[in-house]
């Protein structure tokens, strides 16, 4: 941003009003929550892990991308769609049992198990979206939360055999990229700065193209009308839409990110552990995107950093980490109904109308 | 995966992030330096050594939240005094011959702390933090088997060391078994060995049993070992029920098992689970027709209990009532400075890491593999339970087993934490263990030391 020293004259006072038109326009293109998603992946590591003081790590940054593809899924539904499922664990776990099964029996190449993932979590979601979408509000909450539930005993007890029960799953084998690229490969000179090894370019790229995705859902026709049923279904039914379609739709998309996020976290932990099917991660997941802010792209990725960074940081020097975590959640949402993201879009505007107050 | 070069991917990344902020853009790649050199780096890097600077840093990984961050507070104060008696002198550091009291092979002992909340996930990025980003040379902890598979895994992978601490299931050492990970906790195999000859003793002979057992990994394997041993003693079994995991009635379970005419009823649940079972069993005033047995006892179980618990037979590893000098040696100090009496599994938490420390001094080194080595058949008779041996087979440490009893309302103490007498120190190998083909051992295949 250029400073203005001088005291604008009038001719400057257009330009800027000029140059916000012109900046609202770039905003507006979905090419640029593309592009700030790209600056994302290349800034946010090298600020989070040299921070003074608390400052993260590697591998809480490939989690920070993993979970905030699951958030962006997530939002789909509660946020554009106004639907608040309570079992999204399902197909989060369930595609990282998929993917970890996978890649024991059969291969472990990274982006296979990532489609093995993706696939599951698909599938489940239209059964389960079946189920559950009969019915509106807290019974579809309720019942998500039962099938998340019973997917967990399954898991803990029956299953026991094939996913290791309690113990989780411990013999996942991630093999190279494309059967010849190791993951631990790391680059050479300004490459190695910016990207770091191929499994930062693996996390960082599914978590630039969930963005894309979902931008690109959002800003379709389609996703208008996920929003106009969040706003008010009866009316998009007397549109003579079929509701019932959308919503399945909405489902599966969201189930459909939580699967490639399951797959990822595979690649990442080479572990699936029991609780991931726990209603406490489903818990997670709306917590999350809830501080970050509902309704926006990079609402639930504020939120998974927030939420992270104190479920990974804080803990390890407050034993009261979850006090912390209650705290600053029931902080953002008594004062800032919009989340992180809320705050960060007022703090945009103020900056704005400084700015406004300074031509007149 | 295949360490293809001499440099971890943390070194790599470490760098790069730093390079990054300063702004250089010629680093150095991946192939070439960039980790530091360290003390006595006579070997290799591998996973955090050598080590920077004069401190060697240890994880503390425990659950501060979740259902048993009472355990977990307890292994907390006896890890922390683990570290204070490896730099000042004290407790067992002054017992132990490969151990000063002045730091661990010239290097002062620092540490860092976590928290599982009690699950395998949080704990397994818990440990993650700790080796990326503190360092740290080996961690420990772990309350739960899942916990204490998913953070061995982890330590595998990264050639960082493990020290289990209070880990029951057979995997552990069985088929989830790693180099990178020790136990000094026996398991539901050997608890089902030390139990079968001292109850059928107390009770008779050719008795008929039934068992209720928590419906997941770790009430699996009990309930299995229980029926092998107990069938093998001239038993029989009448039925064998499980419970769901987490469930806060058991009175229909329990009733069935009343009006099954069992003569013992085996109650195979922990922590909270095992204090409702056991509650609601004495409630019904089922030990009125049947004698009761919970396998594994733990403290806040039987805290919770109370006096339901008389007369309840089950196995411990170690108890601060013990008569013998180790035993009072490390009572003594943890009461000196907590003011309480430590928990068997503080023991665990509290011998880990002196063993992990004698064993670098006896190496005289950090570098893993060498480390590995000396804890490999290592035998130790002062810890408190009698002579043992770190197995190199599994990695499972072969040690008595306490059998014990619940005592009456009146008799327990909870301030000292007394709940239960000891009945028998079932020795090793009379009474219990297993060789390396069978039991839990025969599934068990360690994986690389890293200097292969």
């Amino acid at each position: 941003m250029s400073e203005q020293t001088e005291t604008p004259t009038s001719a400057e006072s257009a330009d800027a009003a000029g140059l916000f038109d012109r900046w609202d326009a770039l905003r507006e293109r979905e090419s640029f929550s593309i592009l700030g998603a790209i600056a994302f992946v290349v800034v946010f590591p090298m600020i989070f892990t040299n921070l003074p003081a608390y400052n993260g790590y590697m591998s809480l940054v490939e989690l920070i991308y993993i979970w905030a593809i699951f958030a962006i899924g997530f939002d789909l539904l509660l946020g554009y769609t106004g639907l608040l499922s309570f079992g999204h664990a399902v197909f989060w776990g369930g595609s990282a049992y998929a993917a970890g099964l996978f890649s024991a029996n059969f291969y472990g190449e990274p982006l296979l198990m990532v489609l093995v993932a993706t696939a599951t979590a698909v599938v489940l979601a239209l059964i389960i979206g079946v189920l559950s979408l009969r019915r509106g509000g807290i019974y579809f909450a309720i019942l998500t939360l039962a099938f998340g539930q019973m997917m967990y005993f399954l898991a803990l007890g029956p299953l026991g055999g094939i996913t290791g029960g309690e113990d989780g799953f411990t013999g996942v084998s991630v093999e190279p990229l494309l059967g010849v690229i190791g993951l631990d490969q790391g680059f050479a000179g300004v490459l190695g700065t910016v990207f770091h090894d191929i499994s930062y370019v693996l996390f960082a790229g599914f978590f630039v193209l969930a963005v894309a995705v979902a931008v690109r859902i959002v800003r379709s026709p389609y996703g208008t009308i996920f929003q106009a049923i969040a706003e008010n279904e009866q009316r998009v039914r007397f549109l003579g839409l079929n509701v019932w379609r959308y919503k399945i739709t909405a489902f599966v998309l969201s189930g459909a990110f939580a699967g490639v996020a399951g797959g990822l976290h595979t690649i990442h932990a080479q572990y699936v552990a029991v609780g991931s099917l726990f209603w406490i991660t489903s818990g997670d997941i709306v917590i999350i995107t809830v501080l970050g802010g509902i309704g926006s792209v990079f609402g639930p990725v504020a939120g998974t950093v927030a939420f992270l960074y104190i479920e990974n940081i804080v803990s390890g020097e407050i034993a009261f980490w979850l006090l912390v975590l209650g705290t600053l959640f029931v902080t953002v949402v008594w004062l800032f109904p919009a989340g992180i993201w809320g705050i960060v879009s007022s703090a945009r505007s103020t900056v704005r109308e400084q700015l406004s107050e300074d031509d007149s | 995966m295949t360490e293809n070069n001499t440099q971890s991917r943390r070194d790599v990344l470490k760098t790069a992030g730093g390079a990054g902020m300063v702004g250089i853009a010629g680093l150095a790649g991946c192939l070439e330096g960039g980790g530091g050199g360290g003390g006595d780096s006579e070997y290799p890097s591998l996973g955090n050594y050598p080590i920077e600077g004069d401190t060697a840093t240890i994880g503390f990984n425990v659950p501060q939240t979740g259902p048993y961050q009472e355990e977990g507070a307890d292994e907390l104060r006896a890890y922390e005094l683990a570290a204070d008696h490896l730099n000042n002198g004290g407790g067992w550091v002054d017992m132990w011959d490969d151990l000063s009291g002045d730091g661990v092979n010239g290097y002062e002992i620092d540490y860092v702390t976590g928290d599982t909340a009690t699950d395998a996930d949080t704990a397994r990025e818990s440990a993650s933090r700790m080796i990326e980003r503190d360092d740290v040379i080996m961690f420990g902890g772990g309350s739960s088997s899942a916990t204490a598979i998913a953070q061995q895994g982890l330590a595998q992978q990264e050639k960082v060391l493990y020290m289990c601490c209070l880990t029951h299931s057979n995997d552990t050492t069985g088929g989830d078994c790693v180099r990178y990970g020790f136990r000094e906790m026996f398991n539901a195999y050997m608890t089902g060995q030390a139990l079968a000859p001292i109850v059928k003793e107390e009770f008779g002979d050719g008795l008929d049993f039934y068992q209720l057992y928590a419906d997941y990994t770790w009430g699996q394997t009990v309930e299995q070992s229980i029926r092998d041993f107990f069938e093998d003693a001239g038993w029989n079994e009448i039925d064998s029920v499980p419970t769901p995991l987490g469930s806060d009635d058991y009175s229909t379970f329990l009733q069935d098992a009343r009006d099954s005419g069992a003569d013992v009823l085996f109650l195979d649940h922990y922590g909270l689970d095992g204090s409702n079972s056991v509650s609601q069993a004495v409630d019904q005033g089922i030990n009125e027709d049947m004698e009761i047995v919970v396998p594994l006892y733990n403290v806040p179980m039987a805290a919770g209990a109370g006096g339901s618990i008389e007369g309840v037979f089950g196995t411990d590893g170690w108890d601060a009532n013990l008569d013998n000098e180790p035993t009072q040696v490390f009572a003594e100090s943890f009461e000196e400075e907590y003011d309480s009496t430590p928990s068997s599994p503080a023991r665990l938490a509290y011998s880990g890491t002196l063993n992990y420390a004698a064993a670098v001094e006896r190496a005289g080194t950090f570098y893993p593999p060498e480390v590995i080595r000396e804890l490999e058949g290592h035998e130790w008779s002062n810890g408190g339970i009698g002579d043992e041996i770190m197995r190199e087979c599994d990695h499972q440490t072969m040690r008595d087993i306490l059998v014990v009893r619940g005592l009456s309302e009146s008799e327990q103490d909870p301030d000292s934490g007394r709940y239960w007498e000891v009945v028998e120190q079932s020795s090793y190998p009379d009474a219990v263990g297993y060789d390396c083909e069978n039991g839990p051992a025969a599934e068990c295949e360690l994986g690389e030391y890293g200097d292969e």
